[in-house]
């Protein structure tokens, strides 16, 4: 075989491959995700609902949905504000589903920039985000360009974490029959070392996810939606780290008075209403189904008293 | 444009395909206009720095050879120097100056008048200024013809596989090529093709990889115990190996396609027997530019034993604020400076024990005895190298021993690892990259295993190129993280 005949073969074996690999990685990692089990959830049924929950970790450990009664939890570890910019349109547009309501979490790590960037695995979560918007956005429309092509034509690229998570069942892989095996989440890790995670290194107040939040606020009001903005039960260490690393809630309660309006933006402050009761906590700052009950209750009473929430029988 | 970026591997294709659709006589064009792209693609304003430097030293050196007289061309030489020299201080050097005035004056109770400087570094400075300097100091000693032609002298500087780092070519040995581009046969190609994989290996998935922790670790040692500051310093060993040898090893390798060939960087430092053998191992390019233009002319080991350590000191600290522009640095520097002075006052009284103690009785021992002494004064020296301070480096140093037994626990280790955003199964990755580096750059150096693997059927050597390839996008860490020598 002449050389340029190798170099072909060669090629052409890499690309065979490489479409092996992809075509793997998306009908197992990229279908197995929790954005696309949370995504199932919501296109499953046609039932309308008074509430959906979205937005991160806080949001989907700290609610039950049923709980609440009409209400579905779409939250997803690991989404923040610029995700949700773009993942809270698609499932509206997709599906039979409504609802009149949407929770975001309104917390500390909300506005962190430590998971600014990290649209990983772009397979997953590409079916949403326009990154070439997010470029023009940001000043340089193709400096999200790597993540679009890596989405579309090589998704299984740097995807190590992702592959161990799944073979394992953990984080956004675990088993929902039996989430406390399972959950990724180290038991161990304590409120100040959760809150150094969201904190320490990264700039605790990113305009980008105030801005992304204001235009989720604007695209809820083009679809006559309310929107409750919920600041999630933490332990009192993380909340005391997270100001010390610079978390300032002052932050959050200016761009709350910006941003409230009653009836259509509403706010409700669950931060330390489990502050000196670790027995309702996984680790720093999740809830266990302890926990996540307790708070379910008070969430729908409050929801109730807002109007968002019909009560039930 | 980072080599590991998706931008260059856009880039590289269309160059290489253009170079070899290019008659051989315009190739030199091509290329330099593709270096020139490559490096503004950072900040525009680069090419125009370096397009300055490049101006005065070709003309410097083109000058040179028709100036009588010591002091003319002392002049002419001192020109280059001055605007090199001059270029380097006002972008890496006129800040640590200006802060250590100011807290003298300010100690005197004096007012400092001069502000500081917001100029950022340009991207291989460093690299660039010391690659003319050392072509200018070699046409002045007439160790090398001036080159005639501006473009191509322009390319010899900017020559995009190694511009911004290294390594830094003699000009006797990288003009020649560039004056004849006549490219690379298919196995050079291959080869150049390989090894710059297996340097993109060593840079996305190892040191990328392994900066996760090493980053979690230095960000706060305070907050970490002494197994933890030990075990982030052991593999920052191989984190900086990795990143800068995979660099010179993307940059040789992508050379190598286009038929040129760059000078090894790297020898498997790690296998240094000596503090000193490290220097002859561990960033070559370098150590041979110090050697040539500093430490031969303040005259090396000619002198007593005195003026050698002198020489020997005066070297690596200029060496060590080559490497930052701090005196944490610098300190770092007279610390290597010790160490090769140490190594050669010690040799005697070290032979001696050894034969007292029988080591040479045992085939082998002692290079694995030295080997190891060696590595373990190495990982003493990166700690003040990667921390942020020299206040930090000490506080590194003197806790190394505490806390070891906490980690004799499982769950504190499984605490360790959560904090350093890691699992078990991901550390284990990590143990096991760093013999596996040095492993495959052991074959790399073997002409033996080089034979055995060319003589591998073609679909078992196919097998381990797809291995490197997929290796490469599956277990990299893609975050855009620059080459840890760009600081520099």
């Amino acid at each position: 075989m002449s050389s340029l005949g190798r170099g072909l073969a060669f090629t052409a074996g890499a690309l065979l491959l490489h479409g092996l690999l992809s075509v793997l990685f998306v009908a197992t990692i990229g279908a197995a995700h929790d954005a696309r089990r949370m995504d199932a959830r919501w296109l499953e049924g046609p039932q309308p609902v008074q509430v959906m929950v979205a937005g991160d970790s806080h949001a989907r450990f700290a609610v039950e949905a049923s709980v609440l009664g009409s209400a579905i939890n779409v939250a997803v570890p690991g989404e923040h504000y610029l995700k949700t910019l773009y993942r809270l349109p698609w499932l509206l547009q997709h599906g039979t589903r409504t609802t009149q309501a949407v929770l975001l979490p309104f917390d500390a790590a909300s506005f962190s920039s430590f998971k600014a960037d990290n649209f990983q695995p772009e397979v997953v979560w590409g079916r949403y985000v326009d990154f070439f918007e997010l470029g023009r956005h940001k000043g340089a429309r193709f400096s999200y360009a790597g993540r679009w092509a890596k989405g579309r034509l090589a998704p299984y690229t740097g995807e190590l974490g992702s592959v161990l998570q799944f073979l394992t069942h953990t984080k956004h892989f675990r088993d929902e029959q039996n989430p406390s095996a399972s959950l990724g989440l180290t038991f161990l890790e304590g409120g100040p070392r959760a809150a150094r995670r969201h904190l320490q290194g990264a700039d605790p107040w990113d305009p980008e996810m105030a801005w992304a939040l204001r235009r989720i606020l604007a695209l809820c009001r083009e679809a006559e939606l309310r929107v409750v903005l919920v600041r999630y039960p933490v332990t009192r260490s993380y909340a005391q780290e997270s100001r010390r690393l610079g978390a300032d809630p002052a932050l959050r309660d200016a761009l709350l008075a910006e941003i409230r309006q009653d009836g259509v933006v509403d706010h409700l402050d669950f931060e330390a209403v489990f502050f000196d009761e670790p027995r309702m906590f996984s680790d720093g700052d999740h809830l266990n189904p302890t926990g996540r009950r307790w708070l379910s209750r008070l969430l729908a009473r409050s929801l109730q008293q807002l109007g968002v929430l019909t009560p039930r029988g | 444009m980072l080599f590991n970026s998706l931008e260059f591997a856009l880039f590289l294709p269309v160059v290489v395909g253009l170079f070899y659709a290019t008659p051989i006589h315009r190739r030199w064009l091509l290329l330099l206009v593709a270096s020139y792209l490559f490096y503004m693609a950072w900040e525009p304003a680069y090419g125009l720095l370096l397009l300055t430097s490049t101006t005065i030293d070709w003309w410097v050196s083109n000058r040179l050879p028709s100036v009588d007289g010591v002091a003319a061309r002392r002049r002419l030489l001192g020109i280059s120097l001055a605007s090199n020299l001059g270029m380097l201080f006002s972008f890496k050097y006129y800040n640590l100056i200006n802060t250590t005035f100011h807290q003298l004056a300010a100690s005197l109770g004096i007012d400092w008048p001069l502000p500081e400087s917001s100029l950022l570094l340009p991207v291989g400075i460093s690299f660039y200024t010391f690659q003319t300097i050392g072509y200018t100091v070699d046409v002045y000693q007439g160790r090398q013809e001036p080159e005639r032609s501006f473009g191509r002298f322009a390319l010899y500087v900017s020559f995009f596989p190694q511009l911004v780092a290294g390594p830094i070519e003699r000009a006797g040995r990288l003009l020649p090529q560039l004056r004849h581009l006549g490219g690379a046969g298919p196995e050079q190609i291959a080869g150049g093709l390989r090894l710059a994989a297996w340097g993109l290996f060593k840079k996305a998935v190892v040191a990328d990889r392994l900066a996760i922790l090493v980053d979690a670790v230095y960000r706060d040692p305070t907050s970490f115990s002494g197994f933890a500051l030990g075990l982030a310093t052991l593999l920052f060993a191989w984190q900086v190996y990795c990143d800068f040898s995979g660099y010179s090893d993307i940059a040789i390798g992508v050379a190598r396609v286009l038929g040129v060939d760059l000078m090894k960087n790297f020898d498997q430092p790690h296998l240094s027997r000596s503090m000193t053998e490290i220097w002859t191992r561990w960033h070559i390019s370098l150590s041979i530019w110090f050697r040539d233009y500093i430490y031969i002319p303040l005259g090396g080991n000619r002198s007593g034993p005195v003026r050698w350590a002198i020489n020997i000191a005066v070297v690596f600290i200029v060496s060590g604020l080559w490497h930052g522009a701090s005196w944490r640095f610098a300190a770092w520097g007279a610390l290597h400076a010790a160490l090769v002075i140490g190594d050669r006052f010690t040799r005697p009284t070290r032979d001696a024990i050894a034969a007292a103690l029988g080591i040479d009785r045992v085939p082998g021992l002692r290079p694995v005895v030295q080997i190891v002494c060696t590595f373990v004064l190495w990982f003493f020296t990166l700690i003040p190298f990667r921390a942020s301070s020299l206040t930090e480096a000490t506080y590194i140093l003197t806790h190394l021993v505490s806390g070891w037994e906490r980690f004799g626990d499982p769950e504190a280790f499984a605490l360790f690892l959560s904090r350093v955003h890691l699992d078990w199964s991901m550390f284990l990755i990590c143990l096991l990259l760093c013999p596996l580096v040095e492993l495959v750059d052991y074959g790399w150096r073997d002409p033996r295993w080089q034979e055995r693997a060319r003589a591998l059927p073609l679909l078992v050597r196919w097998g381990l190129d797809y291995l490197v390839l997929f290796s490469i996008l599956f277990l990299g860490v893609w975050s855009d993280t620059p080459f840890m020598y760009f600081q520099f």
